[in-house]
């Protein structure tokens, strides 16, 4: 903090001062240790696991020698992609979560609360329970479709003559969501009981089966809607102040929080599609990252992915080798630190009268 | 002489240590595909214990891993194996890996297996992942039923021989049992699943494991309304619960810790208060609880579950059910 009271700030500025971008310097800070956490969450994991790989044969087989097939197999086919995949579902749901509530002004606002999650989850289970000969490779479009249908409809239910109103968007989600989860359960029950299995294992969250086509599709994905939020950060930023302010701020509030939500839903369907609903990183990661370091909406966004990639990394980490051979699915330890993080927020919301 | 003798030796421990690259393989095709796998399989990996693990250990096939599952102390057992086979991960050579939908991946690469074979219930994504470390089939034990998917394992696992020898000797007691019992499409039978606490009745038409097998095999009739189940199995409403009446009504206990006799019998009344009196078969003494590995998938499941019905069907009297 300065002697102003306005904290710290570097500015960068393009060759011909044309663009500047002012970057509080706690904020750089944090992101530069937060990115340490990821590469060091990543470098354990990759020397973890039931198979025993010593330390230079691992740094030996990612130099691209062959020490055995094996070890190939467990550490570029494996492990590899795994981790990758922790790291850029945590991170896609934690921006999907921080755009959610941007959009919706509501702090509580969460993929897996307001039921996009869950409309995936749907689509998926359908898919496995009901048309088990369908290629599983259509997961990820049929996932996306379900997320998407459920985006739709809760805007268009919560749609008003006055426009959309977030805190009905915020409602119609929670209904929708518990209407969609039953549904869900009705599959699980009533299907075939081996297609049920499948599904079960794909509901509770796990990074296990992860491979290079994932790692490429979240990545992929992932560099499209990172990049589109961006270029929308400004006018976020805007939208942080209220829609009348943003609006005299000269933001297109309407299509702003559309395309907001958009992505947001981008973000989860994608990670939903290839791991399944992982329920409140969408939650912490952005709440924890404004406690951590005070930024605009650029750094902001930045820091919540990097606290999302480590958080969901660390929870597939602990899940797969604290108890091994035990695996516990990174979506159950993820909601078992979410549930006491969301009855927090909400605590603090009622003392605060904020919503 | 000594270099050939070092030689020699040095080939057989190539052999021993690398079993997948020294043994002739052949076509076999599976649910998921055709594949190339040993004719004779050093090292088996099951992704299920009840249905694959134990048929597999039951013909001598050589399992070196298995999905399980943990009781509540925290201890690794393989469903059924203790009744059945008198086998669990403490006293055997079978490694646990994982839960059935919650595999270690790297454990099962551990254990350099020459063969895995899992079912429809594992993860399809699981699967492409498994056949970098070996040939992994799916046989999908609901499309074959029990007797051709203990067929299909004794194939994949070069024991048909042994399987062709128990079957015959079961198919000559399910003669004797029948020609004890006479007629048996005369008596009827309804195979329930109660869990203890009451909360549903699954009825089974099939797909029950050993016991419906065997009902099947004898030529037990059903109730109209559970020989007309479009699925294998539904969940019943307490409401139709005479639906269900028949000669002969079976459930089971023991097929988890707490599903003592007692206990399922209280959860029948939980589910539906006064069921015994809509019963004839009930009121009869004629719900036979029958100890849980009778359901489980092995040729040891099969006879244990013909010698029960055979004592309470041609071994005592009862009274046959009239509507």
């Amino acid at each position: 903090m300065s002697a102003n009271g306005v904290p710290r700030q570097v500015v960068l500025r393009s060759p011909r001062e044309r663009i500047a971008l002012r970057l509080p310097v706690r904020g750089i800070v944090v992101a530069l240790s937060l990115l340490v956490g990821p590469i060091a969450v990543s470098c354990v994991s990759l020397s973890t696991g039931s198979y025993g790989v010593a330390l230079d044969e691992i740094w030996q087989t990612l130099r691209g020698v062959t020490i055995s097939q094996a070890i190939d197999n467990v550490v570029w086919e494996f492990r590899f992609p795994r981790t990758i995949c922790a790291a850029l579902v945590g991170a896609m749901m934690a921006l999907s979560g921080g755009v959610l509530q941007n959009a919706t002004r509501n702090s509580l606002a969460d993929p897996s609360l307001v039921g996009i999650s869950q409309g995936a989850a749907l689509a998926v289970v359908t898919l496995t329970v009901l048309f088990p000969e369908l290629n599983s490779g259509l997961r990820p479009w049929i996932a996306f479709v379900g997320s998407i249908l459920v985006a739709i409809a809760i805007r268009a239910l919560s749609y008003t003559r006055q426009g959309g109103s977030t805190i009905r968007f915020i409602l119609m989600g929670i209904g929708l969501s518990a209407f969609i989860s039953s549904l869900t359960s009705i599959l699980l029950t009533y299907g075939e009981i081996d297609r049920a299995m499948a599904a079960l294992a794909w509901l509770a969250g796990s990074v296990n089966a992860a491979s290079w086509g994932d790692v490429w599709t979240l990545g992929s994905w992932s560099a499209v809607l990172f990049a589109s939020l961006m270029l929308l950060s400004r006018a976020m930023s805007a939208m942080r102040f209220g829609e009348a302010a943003a609006t005299g701020l000269g933001a297109p509030v309407a299509l702003v929080r559309n395309l907001q939500l958009a992505i947001a839903v981008g973000f989860a369907a994608i990670a939903t599609s290839v791991v399944g609903p992982l329920g409140f990183v969408g939650l912490i990661a952005p709440h924890a990252a404004k406690r951590l370091a005070p930024a605009g909406m650029g750094l902001h966004l930045v820091l919540t992915a990097l606290l999302g990639a480590l958080l969901v990394g660390l929870a597939d980490l602990v899940g797969r080798a604290a108890f091994a051979p035990i695996q516990i699915p990174a979506g159950i330890l993820t909601s078992l630190i979410g549930v006491p993080v969301f009855v927090l927020l909400l605590v603090r919301s009622r003392a605060t009268g904020s919503h | 002489m000594k270099f050939k003798h070092l030689v020699v030796a040095l080939a057989l421990v190539a052999a021993i240590a690398s079993p997948a690259f020294a043994q002739e393989t052949r076509s076999f095709t599976a649910a998921n595909g055709t594949f190339d796998i040993p004719v004779a399989p050093q090292r088996i990996v099951a992704l299920n214990d009840q249905i694959v693990a134990l048929p597999l250990y039951e013909l001598g096939a050589p399992v070196v891993g298995s999905a399980g599952r943990i009781d509540a102390d925290g201890n690794f057992f393989m469903r059924g194996g203790m009744d059945t086979l008198g086998i669990d991960y403490a006293n055997t050579d079978i490694e646990y890996v994982g839960g059935f939908n919650e595999l270690d991946v790297e454990a099962i690469a551990a254990l350099q297996p020459d063969l895995i074979i899992g079912g429809t219930y594992t993860d399809a994504a699981v699967i492409e992942q498994l056949q970098t470390i070996a040939p992994t089939l799916v046989i999908d034990n609901g499309a074959l039923g029990l007797i051709e998917t203990l067929k299909a394992l004794a194939d994949v696992s070069g024991k048909t021989g042994d399987f062709e020898t128990r079957y015959a000797r079961y198919l000559d007691n399910v003669a004797r049992t029948k020609a004890y019992i006479g007629d048996t499409s005369a008596i009827s039978a309804t195979m329930t699943f109660m869990f203890p606490a009451g909360e549903e009745l699954w009825v089974y038409r099939t797909g029950l494991g050993a016991i419906s097998q065997l009902l099947s095999d004898l030529g037990f009739a059903q109730p109209a309304a559970v020989a007309a189940l479009s699925e294998n199995q539904a969940s019943w409403s307490a409401e139709l619960i005479q639906d269900l009446d028949a000669d002969f009504i079976f459930g089971f206990y023991r097929q988890q810790p707490d599903a003592t006799p007692e206990a399922v019998f209280a959860a029948y009344e939980t589910f539906a208060p006064g069921w015994c009196q809509a019963l004839t078969a009930c009121q009869n003494g004629q719900v036979v609880l029958l100890p849980g590995p009778t359901f489980g998938s092995t040729m040891t499941g099969l006879e244990l579950a013909l010698d029960l019905v055979e004592t309470h069907v041609a071994g005592r009297s009862f009274t046959p059910f009239a509507e």
